[in-house]
């Protein structure tokens, strides 16, 4: 099987989910908006992880409600890492061996990664612009 | 647009197929004899997959044609492929013998242990691309974004062992 194929492109959707979270936050003017903007038209392009660091920064100050905040720090944020981490590894030329349950499990795990996501840009598109 | 909504048709009519090769699969056959058939190989078995499915498809209101028998067979190698069944050779000099009269020139197969876990609990596994993608889906809700799926569709064909490159 190919299982390092399939932690790459799986990973590849979830990097893809980030950037449609990072879009939404730019696009919400809300606190760290900005620096979000700015590394998304960054050339050459900036690394997920630097992206997604940002996102958070800004989720930390946003007023998402107590549920949502805690479901991010913990399970988005796990999530994602776990994710990232064996994109990275097979990505890159390392060699490093990948296993049929670590491939399954990125792919099962993403269906609620990307519900989470949606229930966070929900909410954000309710948050009222800064200086409102 | 009336062609896209002709392909979702047809994607939703084979999914309602393979939905039926699954569950029939699940409903007789994880817990039958240890070689089940693809067609009645047994008196004493009331028919095999071939036969069940036709019994079950007018309940479904799903035409027994040859798009049916197509998507079938697809389906039936893709769970070997993925290993939920096992398809057994008809090559005497393989299987250590002749092959019993009732079950010569027949495609014979067997549940795996991986394909009993797989039928009883399909929802998200990386090892069916349609059940996966409509359980991931429902679990979504609304328009998902056709990036992400595209790159989710490449990771469980990977999954399957199934090369994802495109001619272009």
């Amino acid at each position: 099987m190919l299982y390092r194929s399939s932690v790459v492109m799986v990973g590849c959707a979830y990097e893809r989910l980030v950037v449609v979270l990072a879009q939404a936050v730019g696009d919400a003017k809300i606190e760290g908006s900005k620096k979000v903007l700015e590394a998304l038209e960054q050339e050459p392009p900036i690394g997920v992880a630097t992206l997604y660091k940002r996102v958070r920064d800004s989720l930390d100050k946003a007023a998402l409600s107590s549920a949502l905040a805690d479901q991010v720090s913990t399970r988005m944020d796990g999530v994602f890492e776990y994710a990232r981490g064996h994109r990275n590894k097979q990505g890159h030329p390392s060699g490093a061996p990948v296993s049929a349950q670590e491939a399954d499990a990125a792919i099962q795990l993403f269906p609620s990664f990307y519900r989470l996501v949606l229930d966070v840009l929900a909410e954000i598109k309710q948050l009222p612009p800064l200086g409102t | 647009m009336e062609e896209k909504m002709s392909d979702d048709a047809a994607e939703t009519n084979a999914q309602r197929i393979r939905d039926l090769v699954n569950q029939t699969i699940h409903g007789y056959f994880v817990t039958g004899g240890p070689l089940n058939g693809w067609v009645n190989g047994s008196p004493h078995d009331n028919g095999g997959l071939t036969q069940k499915v036709m019994q079950e498809a007018p309940k479904r209101s799903l035409a027994v044609d040859a798009t049916f028998w197509s998507v079938m067979v697809e389906h039936i190698w893709t769970l070997a492929r993925v290993g939920a069944i096992a398809l057994l050779p008809l090559d005497p000099s393989f299987i250590g013998g002749s092959i019993p009269a009732p079950q010569d020139a027949r495609i014979t197969f067997r549940v795996t242990e991986l394909g009993k876990r797989l039928f009883a609990e399909p929802d998200f596994s990386p090892l069916d691309w349609p059940r996966y993608k409509s359980s991931t889906l429902a679990h979504i809700g609304g328009t998902p974004d056709a990036i992400v799926i595209a790159h989710l569709e490449e990771a469980v064909l990977a999954r399957q062992g199934c090369s994802t490159a495109r001619p272009w």
